[in-house]
C-alpha cells in the first residue's frame, strides 16, 4: 500500500516462507550482530540517498516507507535461523561486551532475547500507514479485513460477535490513521511550523503586526551567469493585484500549460510566444540551481523569455506573471534566458482603488495629492519623484512597530490611524511589504496601472566567480509598473536602497558549513542524474550491491542446513464417537471459558457446577460420557437413555443460569 | 467379590495405617497391580517402610524382606551366596533378600553400581543368575526402593537406564497438620501397623494383575498416551526422553488404577493422573533447563496441559 507492491509482496512472502521452506541456518550471535550491522548499514545508505534525492520535508516519510525491506535481514536471521528470537546483545555494543566479560569470567550472563517480528510487524504498520503513498481506504480495508481473518482463525469468535470487533478496529485504525496524517503534516510543516507553501493568489503581509520580521538565511537558489555577466536585480515570483486589509490576493486566475519545443536535445519552455525558440535559445542566460519542493514557483526577470534545463516538467503559468513548475527531481538547475523588451505578462492592469477600505483610500490621495504626482508629465518623473520622496523622507527597518488598530471608539471612529495612514504620515518608517504597497496605491491615484510583486533580490555575490547566492532574506516586494508609452512593464522598487544592506549580513561559520554542504548535495545530485554520468552511477552501485549480495548468498549457501519439518503431536485419526453431553460444550463455553487443550472435558465440564449446583447428575452424566466414549465395549440402551435424560436436564439448568446471570449482569 | 472390592480392602487396610495419603497409596498399589516396582523419593520418617510393612501384612502369604543398602554391600548380600557345608560336605545355597514377594530396597542409592545392578537385573527380568544357576521369580515380586533426596554425600545416584527399570517414582511428603495428629492419636498405645491382619492372599493380587490387564483401553486414548510420550521427545528442554517402556508403563498403571475406581475401561482422567509419576523420572534434562530451576515433574505437567486429550 506504500506504492511498491512487488517490494511488499516479497517482503511478505519472506518472511511467511519460513513456514513453506524447511531450510534453515544454525545462527549464532555473532551472525545475528553481522544482520544488525548490515541492516545498520542499509539504513545509512538509505537514509543518504534519500536525503540527497528528496526534499527535506518527505524524506523522512520516504525513510519510514523504506524501513520494512531495510529491516529484512534481521527478520531473516530470526525467520531462518533455530531460535525463535533476537539477542538484545546483538544491538548493543555495550550489552556485546558486557556479555563477553561474563562469559570470560565464568559467570551467568542472561540476556533478553525478543521476537523481532513484532517490530518488522509495527514498521510495516507504520509505513503502510503513513509512507508517501499510503492509501487510507486500502489500508482500512486491510487492516479489518485483517483482523477479521486473525479472530475467526483464532475460533474465539462467531460470525455474530465479529462485526462489533471489526467496528472497534475500524474506528481504532481510524482514529490512529488520523493522528499519523496529524503528525505526517506537522513533519511537513517542519516541525510545528506554520505551512508556507507557495499560493499564487494570496500573500499574506506583515503590515499591521508587531515585532520582528525574521527570515530565513539558508541560500535558496543559487544563480551563475556566464561570461561575467551581470544578472538581473530582482527575480519575481508573483504579482499582486488587490490589497484587501492586510493582505495582496488575485481573484483566481487560471493557470495555462507552457508550450514549448525542442532545441537540439534541449527541450526550452517558450514564456514570450512572439519570439523564436532559436533566437530564445541565443539570448543572455543565467542558471538557478536550488532544491525544490514537488510544486514550486520559479522566481523569474520580468523580462525572461525561456527556460531550459528543466527536463520533462509540468510547467504552468498565469496572466500575472507566476510561473509553477512541478519538477522531476528534487533538485533543478534551469537555464533562464531573457533581456527582451517584449511584453509577456497578461492584460491585468488595475488602477483604481476599489478594494482598498475608504480610510485607506482616504491617506492614498491625500499623499498622491501632496506629492502632486498627477501635474507630472511622463511616467519616468512621476517614479523619480515618488522614489526621491521615499528615500529622503523614509527610513527602512525590519522592526514592526506600526499596528493596525484593534478596535472602533463609542463614536464610531477607530481608535488609532490605520497602519497605512501611520507608515505614511507619522512613522515613516517600515519595510518592503509597506513600500511596496504604499507606492503601488500612491501610483494607481496618480491613474498609474500598477500591481505588487513580491520576489528576491539578487544582492549577495558568492566567493565563486559568477555566482550570486539568493537566500530567505533576500526575499522582496516591490511594484510593477505599466509604461503606457513602451506598452510595457517595468520593475520599480520604492524601498530605500539600504535594505540590501541590512539583508546582506556576514553569515556564521554553521551557516557556512550549511551553505556548502547544500551546494554540495546539490551539485552531486546533479551530476548523478545528468545522463553522461548515469551509465558510470549505474555501474558503480550495481557491481557493490551485486557484490556484497553475492558474498552474502554464497555463505549463507555455504552454511545452511535442512530441518525436518516440526511434527505436531498427531491426532488422533481414527473413529470417535461424540456422546449427547459433547453438544454442551458451546453452551457451557460461555460460562466458564473454553476448554484448555489438556483439561479433559470431565474435569472442565465440572467447572459448571457453581452455576447450576447439580453435582451429582453432572458426575454421572460425565462418567456415562466416558463410558459412552473410551469404552470399547458396547453400552447398554437404558444407559444411552439415562445419559440423554441428563444432558437435557443438565442443558436447560445451564441456560437458566446463564439467562439469571445475564440479567444480574445487566441489573 | 469382584476385583474393585478386593481392590477395594487392600487400600482400605492400608490407608488404615498410611493416614493421609490416599492419592500415593492408591498410586503405589496400583503399581503392585500393574506388576512394575515403585521408587520412593521421600525424606526420612515421611512413612515408607510403614507403607511397605502394610502392603505385606494386608496380604495373606506375602513374605516381605527389607534390605539396607550402603556403600559395602555386595551382590550376594542381595541375591545369596553358597556355603560350603562341612557336614554335607557340599556347598548349600543360602538365598538372598531377593527371594521373596515385597521387597523394601531402603536407601538404594547408597550401595554400589555393581550391587545397585544386581537387584535391577533382578527386577527387570524377574530372574536372578547366581554362580551360573538360574533362579525365577515367579508369581508376585514387588520392590519398593526408597531414595532420599537431600543427602547426596556418598551415595551412587542411580543410572538413568535403571531408572527406566521404576514403573513409578512417587514421594509421599509430609501429611497435613490434621493428619498427623491424627497419626499420633493412633500411635499412642502401639502401633496400628501391629493390629493389621490380612485380608486379601497372595493369589487375589496374581489375579488383580490379570484382571487389569484386561481392563479395556480405548485406540484413541492409546493415541493419547504415544503422544504424551512422544512430546517428550520433541520438548528442547529434555536430553534424553522417555522411551516406549514409559508409553507401556502408563498404560499398564492407569489399567490397574482403573481397577481401583471400580471401572471396566481407562479414561483420559486416570492417563493424566500417573502420567507424571510414570514419566517424569525416566527424564533426563539438559544442562540449561536444569540449571534454570525447571524440574523434569514440571515439565511432564506442562506437556500433560499442552498436549491435546481426548474430550
Amino acid at each position: 500500500m506504500t506504492g511498491r507492491p512487488l517490494v511488499g509482496l516479497l517482503c511478505a512472502l519472506f518472511v511467511e516462507g519460513r513456514h513453506w521452506v524447511r531450510l534453515r541456518w544454525d545462527f549464532n550471535d555473532s551472525s545475528y550482530e553481522s544482520a544488525w550491522q548490515l541492516s545498520f548499514i542499509l539504513t545509512i545508505l538509505a537514509a543518504v540517498v534519500i536525503w540527497l534525492d528528496e526534499s527535506r520535508y518527505t524524506a523522512v516519510l520516504v525513510m519510514i516507507g523504506w524501513l520494512p525491506p531495510i529491516l529484512m535481514p534481521l527478520q531473516f536471521v530470526q525467520s531462518y535461523g533455530m531460535r525463535d528470537s533476537v539477542q538484545l546483545t546483538a544491538f548493543s555494543l555495550l550489552a556485546r561486551r558486557n556479555r563477553l566479560r561474563s562469559e570470560r569470567l565464568g559467570l551467568i550472563h542472561q540476556s533478553a532475547a525478543f521476537n523481532f517480528g513484532n517490530v518488522t510487524f509495527l514498521v510495516t504498520l507504520l509505513s503502510s500507514a503513513v509512507a508517501m503513498t499510503a492509501e487510507s481506504q486500502l489500508f482500512l480495508a486491510g487492516l479489518v479485513i485483517l483482523t477479521g481473518w486473525m479472530l475467526l482463525a483464532n475460533g474465539r469468535c462467531r460470525w455474530q460477535s465479529l462485526i462489533p470487533v471489526l467496528l472497534i478496529a475500524g474506528g481504532l485504525s481510524l482514529a490512529g490513521q488520523h493522528g499519523l496524517q496529524r503528525l505526517e503534516k506537522w513533519v511537513r510543516r517542519g516541525g510545528g511550523g506554520h505551512d508556507d507553501r507557495f499560493n499564487p493568489n494570496f500573500q499574506s503581509t506583515q503590515i499591521g503586526q508587531r515585532g520582528q520580521i525574521l527570515q530565513s538565511p539558508e541560500v535558496m537558489w543559487r544563480l551563475s551567469t556566464t561570461n561575467g555577466q551581470s544578472p538581473p536585480r530582482l527575480l519575481l515570483t508573483s504579482t499582486f493585484s488587490n490589497f484587501l486589509g492586510l493582505s495582496w490576493q488575485n481573484q483566481h486566475f487560471p493557470f495555462a500549460e507552457v508550450k514549448s519545443s525542442y532545441v537540439g536535445a534541449e527541450r526550452y519552455y517558450v514564456l514570450d510566444e512572439k519570439i523564436a525558440t532559436e533566437s530564445i535559445a541565443r539570448q543572455p542566460v543565467f542558471n538557478l540551481r536550488g532544491s525544490v519542493e514537488k510544486t514550486f514557483a520559479m522566481p523569474l526577470p520580468g523580462s525572461a523569455v525561456g527556460i531550459s534545463g528543466l527536463g520533462d516538467a509540468e510547467v504552468e503559468r498565469n496572466v500575472l506573471a507566476t510561473v509553477l513548475i512541478k519538477p522531476q527531481a528534487s533538485v533543478v538547475d534551469a537555464g533562464i534566458r531573457w533581456y527582451s523588451n517584449e511584453v509577456i505578462e497578461g492584460e491585468v492592469r488595475p488602477a483604481d482603488l476599489t478594494s482598498i477600505t475608504p480610510l485607506d483610500r482616504e491617506v492614498i490621495r491625500e499623499v498622491s495629492a501632496e506629492l502632486g504626482l498627477d501635474e507630472l508629465p511622463d511616467l519616468k518623473a512621476k517614479l523619480a519623484r515618488l522614489k526621491q520622496w521615499y528615500d529622503q523622507q523614509f527610513r527602512y527597518t525590519l522592526d514592526l512597530t506600526i499596528r493596525q488598530p484593534s478596535g472602533i471608539s463609542r463614536l464610531g471612529e477607530l481608535k488609532a490611524p490605520s497602519a497605512l495612514r501611520q507608515f505614511l504620515t507619522e512613522v515613516r518608517a517600515g519595510h518592503c511589504e509597506y513600500f511596496a504597497t504604499s507606492a503601488t496605491l500612491i501610483l494607481r491615484a496618480s491613474g498609474v496601472p500598477s500591481r505588487y510583486a513580491v520576489g528576491f533580490g539578487v544582492i549577495e555575490k558568492s566567493s565563486n566567480q559568477n555566482e550570486y547566492l539568493i537566500r530567505g532574506t533576500h526575499a522582496h516586494a516591490w511594484v510593477r509598473v505599466w509604461d503606457e508609452v513602451n506598452q510595457t512593464w517595468l520593475d520599480f522598487d520604492p524601498t530605500p536602497s539600504d535594505w540590501m544592506r541590512g539583508s546582506v549580513t556576514r553569515m556564521g561559520w554553521t551557516q557556512q558549513m550549511k551553505d556548502a554542504i547544500k551546494r554540495l548535495r546539490e551539485d552531486f545530485f546533479l551530476w548523478r542524474t545528468d545522463p553522461d554520468n548515469e551509465f558510470v552511477v549505474v555501474m558503480v552501485v550495481s557491481v557493490f550491491g551485486l557484490g556484497l549480495g553475492l558474498v552474502v548468498v554464497r555463505r549463507l549457501w555455504r552454511s545452511r542446513c535442512r530441518v525436518e519439518a516440526k511434527t505436531k503431536f498427531a491426532a488422533y485419526g481414527g473413529l470417535r464417537e461424540d456422546t449427547p453431553l459433547s453438544q454442551l460444550e458451546s453452551i457451557a463455553r460461555k460460562c466458564i471459558g473454553s476448554r484448555p487443550a489438556g483439561m479433559t472435558y470431565g474435569t472442565w465440564l465440572l467447572g459448571v457446577q457453581t452455576e447450576i449446583g447439580q453435582l451429582e447428575e453432572l458426575r454421572e452424566a460425565i462418567a456415562l460420557h466416558q463410558q459412552w466414549r473410551f469404552d470399547p465395549g458396547p453400552m447398554e440402551e437404558s444407559m444411552q437413555h439415562r445419559l440423554r435424560e441428563l444432558v437435557a436436564k443438565l442443558e436447560r439448568e445451564l441456560i437458566e443460569a446463564l439467562r439469571e446471570r445475564r440479567k444480574s449482569g445487566s441489573g | 467379590m469382584n476385583e474393585h472390592q478386593i481392590a477395594g480392602k487392600l487400600e482400605t487396610a492400608v490407608s488404615s495405617v498410611v493416614r493421609g495419603q490416599s492419592q500415593v497409596v492408591r498410586k503405589v498399589l496400583a503399581c503392585l497391580v500393574s506388576g512394575g516396582h515403585i521408587l520412593l523419593e521421600d525424606y526420612p520418617g515421611t512413612g515408607k517402610t510403614t507403607l511397605a510393612k502394610a502392603i505385606s501384612r494386608s496380604i495373606d502369604g506375602a513374605d516381605f524382606k527389607r534390605a539396607q543398602f550402603t556403600p559395602d554391600l555386595l551382590p550376594s548380600d542381595i541375591l545369596g551366596i553358597s556355603i560350603y557345608d562341612p557336614r554335607s560336605t557340599e556347598f548349600r545355597f543360602h538365598p538372598g533378600p531377593i527371594f521373596t514377594d515385597i521387597l523394601l530396597a531402603d536407601e538404594i542409592n547408597r550401595a554400589s553400581p555393581r550391587t545397585q545392578s544386581a537387584l535391577l537385573e533382578a527386577m527387570g527380568e524377574r530372574q536372578a543368575t547366581i554362580e551360573g544357576k538360574r533362579y525365577d521369580l515367579d508369581g508376585m515380586f514387588f520392590v519398593i526402593a526408597t531414595q532420599n533426596p537431600v543427602e547426596f554425600r556418598g551415595t551412587y545416584p542411580l543410572p538413568e537406564a535403571q531408572m527406566d527399570r521404576f514403573m513409578m517414582q512417587c514421594s509421599l511428603g509430609y501429611v497435613g497438620t490434621d493428619e498427623e495428629s491424627e497419626i499420633l492419636a493412633a500411635q499412642m498405645g502401639g502401633h496400628p501397623i501391629d493390629e493389621l491382619k490380612p485380608v486379601i492372599t497372595r493369589d487375589d493380587v496374581i489375579g488383580l494383575t490379570k484382571a487389569s490387564q484386561n481392563i479395556r483401553f480405548s485406540e484413541e486414548l492409546r493415541h493419547y498416551v504415544v503422544s504424551l510420550v512422544a512430546a517428550t521427545r520433541q520438548h528442547e528442554a529434555i536430553q534424553l526422553a522417555a522411551s516406549p517402556r514409559a508409553s507401556l508403563g502408563l498404560m499398564k498403571v492407569s489399567q490397574a488404577m482403573a481397577i481401583f475406581e471400580g471401572l471396566d475401561f481407562v479414561t483420559p482422567e486416570l492417563i493424566q493422573s500417573v502420567a507424571v509419576d510414570v514419566i517424569a523420572h525416566r527424564l533426563v534434562l539438559a544442562a540449561e533447563a536444569r540449571y534454570a530451576g525447571s524440574s523434569a515433574r514440571e515439565i511432564v505437567r506442562e506437556l500433560i496441559e499442552t498436549v491435546p486429550v481426548p474430550a
